[in-house]
């Protein structure tokens, strides 16, 4: 076992070493400039400003010097610092991590239990009004986009019932409660498709697992429903639905961009959204290694988790 | 975003009509006009209704106290205005530090740290007397040896600012209360650029020990900064050793960042914040139905136009830019830009701003602009392309009512909406366009306006080269007289709507809206939100 992970964990390396020149690479082969976009199209300007300003900031270096600069900061530990506001990405991802971190897991929370429930009954009380229920209220799950449900959110729980504030965030150490409360509509809308896309894939992969004749076996030698159900089929069943979860969660770091405008999160999607509008190289290149990172370190999570669902698989 | 705007938009209908039938109910006290239309009226904002309102309310005796929350539009992201130009950055460090003179609600200068200023006879110096007494937050008095090295980190190469002090030569600090300012040449607009928010006056020793002004900030203005939040918030609290005598009346100021248009109205509306600045233009009929919000606000002084790449065929053809002008209908762009808030003008200056030439909008004609551009060689038109913002919709959908316009004089123009970098380094910086759909920031001074047509600026991006008005910007900028200033611009309007680098469509209009117990805020054309320190809570 330990050596599975170890091996996994050795795959990092060549990984974020792709993406690192990838990123380093595509950000500055994307048309625009970070240093005329800080001078904005108002000031007046001449060609040896610009450069004065370049210079400043260490970019008119040739492009391998740069890389290499950043590397070399990089396996020490420094992600250096954002262009525009001269903090160091370390202080950002510091503040803006566990925002979006908090409402991944919220949006998982809300997202999965829920849905695997409904996937089970779903699958057992296959063509029923309940498993019809469920398959419709997926259809809307995956249909709605996030930010017409979050709009529809704001609409129905802070301007019409005002229960909640649509703005107004506040860090989690400091005043959890109006933590929770800015955090729910958010983690609810960005957790509708990724509950919607789960909820089928249970549904399936339990109506699969049933049809198979170690269940018709178990049922033939008498055992009862529910044990039938968690010893036999949920096993059985969980692989795909923990291989669906994993990327779905992986997925909801980078996708809460909208999300996080319209509620006004200090996340990490907005974050890097407006620093790929304004050209911060060193945010850009800072922030999507690290999300790289946890997006492997999850799916090294979800082949452990597999390893230990199915030991067939540890030895592969 | 588009497919996002237009469910916005779906739900604001919704909105407009729940509000209609909540006033036809008789629930509602302060019955607007838009409202008693019914929900046509509601949702399709009459247009003139509610296009200006009292910019200074008779509001009583100031209570003093209390923190007032204000829903911004966009984040600082950092707090050195010598290191960006964002009006984000300006709309925080505005009321933490003070610069010599401001602009006053008619748009005029006014004193600020200075007290009292002489003109040299040729023009070329400016003697300001200091007011005495006041010290930065930091409690080191304030001398003028700070607006000396204010000034040099302004104008140093490192600032992206620099260019705003190029007529300055020196600025000197002869003794503490004393700050004289030598220019290379007359320049009239300086006076409004000491305003502005890169003219900060800054303690050295702050920017010494932190590198630079990016999240730290020590003034001498209203407001003492606490604490800055990215995307967050910024908190400011009462200077109570502020030099204006009983100002500010506010305890603090929050100032909650509110990007989204939707979540900026609905935080009003419910009372999560007291205030919000760039009132949602779609949403000012649903604000002014509602008689807890008070709107304040008029036309802005920031010009949105069409402009042609001048470097390029066939727009090097003036026949082509005045057949384009002849077809351009301005009334058309107002509604699916600016839901009506917004002034058409045919000069790059409001109608009623000082140096305007008085000039009628005319009605689209077809018939002439075909005969123009017969006569330069494309009777069936021409294929082209039309640039423009993607970010912000008051542009691109300009550019798609513009698009259409074009097809009566078969010229078929590709819509093509880029982001923003994209579009600084295309249109603002390459003459890598055709046709761009722009816009400027507000402004105060014309020059700032008429140095985008002179040969060679930077601001220049249409390529236009006019040896007359380049001689006549200068003029304009030498001459501090306003009336004979005003005539010098009426000459190159004149000159600009003969030869059209820009066909100018028009002037939006800028509202803040507020619980109507917050009172004694002033609106003010440039966009400034200074008057806070004036603004008290009747609570």
């Amino acid at each position: 076992m330990a050596t599975f992970v170890l091996r996994r964990l050795a795959l990092l390396i060549p990984v974020l070493l792709g993406v690192s020149i990838v990123v380093f690479g595509l950000i500055r082969a994307v048309p625009g400039d970070p240093v005329s976009i800080m001078i904005g199209v108002d000031q007046r300007y001449t060609p040896e400003q610009i450069e004065a300003i370049r210079r400043s900031y260490g970019l008119d270096q040739p492009l391998p010097v740069q890389y290499v600069k950043w590397m070399s900061h990089v396996v020490q530990g420094d992600l250096g610092r954002s262009l525009r506001t001269r903090r160091t990405i370390t202080e950002e991802l510091g503040l803006r991590l566990p925002v979006t971190i908090e409402l991944a897991v919220l949006a998982g929370l809300i997202g999965t239990i829920p849905a695997v429930t409904a996937g089970v009954i779903a699958a057992v009380k296959r063509n029923s009004w309940l498993d019809y229920g469920a398959t419709i209220a997926t259809l809307i799950g995956v249909s709605v986009p996030n930010f017409l449900l979050a709009t529809l959110l704001v609409l129905i729980f802070s301007y019409w019932l005002r229960w909640l504030p649509p703005i107004g965030f506040a860090k989690l150490t400091e005043d959890p409660v109006q933590n929770l409360r800015t955090m729910i509509l958010p983690a609810v809308s960005l957790s509708m498709p990724l509950a919607a896309i789960l909820m089928r894939n249970t549904r399936s992969a339990v109506l699969e697992v049933l049809s198979q004749d170690h269940v018709r076996v178990a049922r033939a030698k008498g055992l009862p429903a529910s044990t039938v159900l968690t010893r036999h089929v949920l096993k059985n069943a969980s692989i795909p639905i923990i291989t669906v979860g994993g990327i779905q969660i992986a997925t909801l770091l980078g996708g809460t961009v909208i999300i996080e405008t319209i509620f006004g999160l200090p996340g990490i999607g907005r974050y890097i959204y407006e620093a790929i509008a304004n050209r911060d190289y060193p945010v850009v290149q800072g922030v999507v290694l690290v999300i790289s990172t946890m997006f492997v370190l999850i799916s090294v999570a979800v082949d452990i988790l597999y390893a230990v669902m199915d030991p067939r698989l540890r030895h592969r | 975003m588009a497919t996002r705007d237009r469910f916005e938009e779906l739900f604001r209908e919704v909105l407009a009509g729940r509000l209609t039938r909540r006033t036809a109910l008789g629930t509602g006290a302060g019955l607007s006009a838009a409202a008693a239309l019914g929900p046509l009226g509601a949702a399709a904002a009459p247009r003139g209704a509610a296009r200006s309102f009292a910019a200074r309310r008779q509001d009583g005796t100031p209570k003093p106290g209390g923190v007032l929350k204000v829903g911004m539009q966009a984040d600082p992201t950092a707090l050195d205005p010598h290191k960006q130009s964002l009006t984000a950055i300006w709309h925080v460090v505005e009321h933490i530090y003070s610069r010599l003179t401001k602009i006053l609600p008619d748009l005029s200068v006014g004193p600020e740290l200075a007290e009292s200023w002489e003109i040299s006879e040729d023009g070329l110096v400016y003697t300001f007397k200091l007011r005495q007494g006041v010290t930065f937050h930091n409690g080191r008095p304030l001398v003028a040896e700070d607006v000396k090295y204010s000034f040099e980190r302004y104008g140093s190469e490192e600032s992206v600012v620099r260019s705003d002090l190029a007529s300055v030569e020196s600025v000197e600090a002869p003794d503490d209360s004393t700050v004289v300012i030598r220019l290379k040449n007359r320049d009239a607009s300086i006076l409004s650029i000491l305003a502005s928010q890169s003219a900060i006056i800054i303690p050295k020793e702050v920017v010494e020990e932190n590198g630079d002004l990016s999240q730290v900030a020590v003034g001498s203005g209203p407001f003492i900064f606490r604490e800055y939040v990215p995307n967050t918030h910024v908190i400011l609290e009462k200077n109570p050793n502020y030099f204006e005598e009983g100002l500010p009346y506010l305890d603090g100021l929050e100032l909650i960042i509110a990007a989204d248009d939707t979540a900026r109205t609905t935080a009003l509306v419910t009372g999560t914040v007291d205030m919000i600045e760039y009132a949602p233009l779609r949403d000012i009929e649903l604000l002014q139905s509602d008689p807890s919000i008070v709107l304040a606000g008029n036309s802005n002084t920031n010009i949105r136009m069409v402009s042609f790449n001048m470097k390029r065929e066939p727009f090097n053809d003036v026949r082509v830019r005045q057949a384009i002008a002849k077809v351009i209908d301005r009334e058309a762009v107002l509604g699916p830009t600016v839901f009506g808030h917004g002034t058409t003008t045919v000069v790059p200056f409001p109608p009623d701003y000082w140096a305007a030439l008085p000039a009628e909008v005319p009605a689209p004609d077809i018939e002439g602009a075909r005969a123009l551009l017969a006569e330069a060689g494309f009777p069936d038109g021409f294929k082209t392309t039309i640039t423009s913002w993607a970010q912000y919709s008051f542009l691109s959908n300009a550019a798609v009512v513009i698009q259409e316009q074009l097809k009566q004089i078969g010229i078929e123009a590709e819509l093509n909406l880029v982001e923003n970098a994209t579009m600084i380094a295309d249109v603002h910086t390459n003459f890598n366009y055709d046709i761009a759909v722009t816009g400027t920031s507000a402004y105060v001074d014309p020059h700032e306006i008429m140095i985008n047509f002179k040969t060679g600026e930077s601001g220049n991006f249409v390529g236009y080269s006019n040896p007359q008005v380049d001689e006549l910007i200068d003029q304009g900028q030498a001459e501090t007289d306003q009336e004979k200033r005003a005539e010098i611009y009426r000459q190159i309007q004149q000159i600009l709507l003969d030869e059209v680098p820009w066909v100018c469509l028009f002037v939006a209009n800028q509202y803040e809206a507020m619980k109507s117990y917050v009172k004694g805020y002033t609106h003010i054309a440039t966009g400034s939100n200074y008057t806070l320190r004036e603004t008290w809570l009747d609570q």
